[in-house]
């Protein structure tokens, strides 16, 4: 079950006015204090994902052992080819990439729920993907051309908005349950990588288990 | 009316002369400002001394000023620096919402400024505003402090001055890691005011009230090693304490067995860059970069602590 795809027919079977996006509270934030940044970026967020968001990951999305083959003439060349990152010096490149695998570790009952996924074959993990509720980083907000810093009035309403953006790619996934090692899955999903050598901690925005 | 003449003159010189005279003779491309707070913190002398030898380097002569944190002094400073006819100011501010009518007030005049560190709470007036990525950074160190605290126990959080983005932005980043684990207990919160002798102040009288407090997590390395001393004083040493910064000071301390880990903020190549980008909008009139900039942070741990060197981090071996 996809649950984006899902959303997309949806939205599909129904006319355009009709349809709008309204994301379930996440619990972990109402633990917080009620914050207008907060409440605003969500808001944003969801108006944005489907119409800017999903479309600037699946035009700029590559297949994961394409991209692992030039992340081999290093990050940069990568970067310059597949990547998207925002101006400025040293930022690092982050990567929309779709690929499949098999599970080799999975943490799913925890707030960070990971899975260890070997891409190749050879029965070591060569990625991470990000299940949440809690996603660590800001891939998603970075990888977004039509996202620029100046835009917003400081660092913590940008850094609400990175936070916003990692809810709802957690939200709109069904997190695997049970025993999944050994289980094959499939994903498209945006992650930052500071050195071609570094584990790719993917952000899934689609995720499907089993055979696709 | 000097300034006016002065400013256009110099305006010659940067499109017509220069591409014809040496680069060496270049002191005539004037003068730069540089206002940052009091170098009794290391990580302001830093980017003080980066922007310093930089302008330098690049050919302007340079006045640096101290505010002190003070919006008054700053905005005397801009004065100075606008009487003196400055090509550009190179800011580290006194305060996000003080400091808009001092760069409005430059800009006027017709002098640009580039900001680092600090935001200011508007855009469209400053050229630059190169600011370390904070909410990176907290997260890099909070997810440190949780491993180091083996995800549970009481912690105490040493705040930086309140009307500072960057004391804001620390603490959310660090909350937005620490509190997915309910087993860590937050049991003071307090602003040191990013000051060492406050820090230690503070963390004299938590400890009194929490004398089982695992941890420490400060919103700046000053904090830290105020923390630290009270901590030492009060035979404390195995509580964990994590900074903000990555000062030599707190390197040192990484490296005795001290403080834990600190989190970078590349202070010495913010300047630089700052002043880099002023010289190209000066000849270009264009910085060919977005207004806001983040600068990401690097971790400090007893692991790379000995490659850091005036906030700088000197490449690995490897990749």
């Amino acid at each position: 079950m996809r649950p984006i795809s899902m959303v997309a027919t949806v939205c599909l079977s129904l006319t355009a006015t009709a349809c709008q996006i309204v994301p379930d509270p996440d619990p972990a934030d109402t633990a917080n204090v009620p914050q207008t940044d907060e409440a605003r970026m969500a808001a944003y967020v969801a108006e944005a994902w489907e119409s800017q968001v999903q479309p600037v990951i699946a035009e700029n999305a590559v297949d994961y052992d394409t991209l692992r083959n030039r992340l081999a003439e290093g990050i940069d060349a990568a970067g310059a080819a597949y990547g998207l990152r925002p101006d400025g010096e040293a930022n690092p490149w982050n990567f929309a990439v779709t690929g499949s695998g098999t599970v080799t570790e999975a943490r799913l009952d925890s707030r960070a729920a990971k899975m260890q996924v070997d891409m190749d074959g050879d029965g070591a993990a060569d990625v991470t993907l990000q299940l949440g509720p809690v996603i660590r980083g800001t891939a998603l907000r970075d990888a977004m051309p039509f996202i620029v810093f100046t835009d917003f009035r400081d660092q913590i309403e940008f850094a609400k908005l990175a936070r916003a953006m990692n809810d709802q790619a957690a939200s709109g996934l069904t997190k695997p349950e049970g025993d999944v090692v050994g289980e094959t899955v499939s994903f498209t999903g945006v992650f930052t990588l500071r050195s071609a050598t570094d584990t790719p901690e993917i952000v899934p925005t689609a995720l499907t288990m089993g055979t696709p | 009316m000097s300034i006016t003449r002065r400013l256009f003159v110099s305006g010659l010189a940067i499109t017509a002369v220069l591409p014809t005279v040496r680069a060496a003779q270049a002191q005539e491309k004037g003068l730069i400002a540089i206002i940052t707070p009091s170098h009794d913190n290391p990580f302001f002398k830093a980017e003080a001394v980066g922007a310093e030898a930089r302008a330098k380097e690049l050919g302007y002569e340079t006045l640096v000023l101290v505010h002190d944190d003070d919006p008054n002094k700053q905005s005397q400073m801009f004065d100075t620096a606008i009487a003196r006819g400055a090509q550009a100011i190179i800011l580290d501010n006194a305060g996000a919402d003080a400091t808009v009518a001092p760069v409005q007030r430059a800009k006027d005049a017709g002098i640009p400024s580039f900001l680092i560190d600090r935001e200011i709470k508007e855009s469209g007036i400053a050229v630059s505003q190169i600011v370390s990525n904070n909410y990176q950074g907290a997260q890099l160190g909070a997810e440190e402090f949780v491993m180091l605290m083996g995800e549970e126990g009481p912690y105490v959080e040493l705040l930086g001055r309140e009307a500072d983005t960057n004391a804001g932005i620390r603490s959310a980043g660090y909350h937005d890691i620490i509190d997915q684990y309910p087993d860590l207990e937050m049991v003071a919160q307090q602003s040191a005011n990013w000051s060492q002798t406050e820090g230690y102040a503070k963390m004299e009288t938590i400890l009194q009230a929490n004398p089982g407090i695992k941890g420490v997590i400060c919103g700046n390395d000053t904090m830290a090693m105020g923390a630290w001393a009270a901590l030492e004083a009060a035979g404390r040493t195995e509580v964990i304490v994590v900074g903000f910064d990555g000062s030599n000071d707190v390197r040192d301390s990484i490296l005795n067995g001290g403080i834990k880990a600190t989190v970078l903020q590349p202070a010495y190549r913010q300047a630089q860059l700052a002043v880099e980008q002023a010289d190209q909008y000066l000849q270009t009139g264009s910085t060919g970069q977005p207004e806001k900039q983040l600068m990401d942070c690097v971790l400090i741990n007893e692991e790379n602590a000995a490659r850091l060197e005036t906030f700088a981090l000197a490449d690995a071996a490897t990749n």
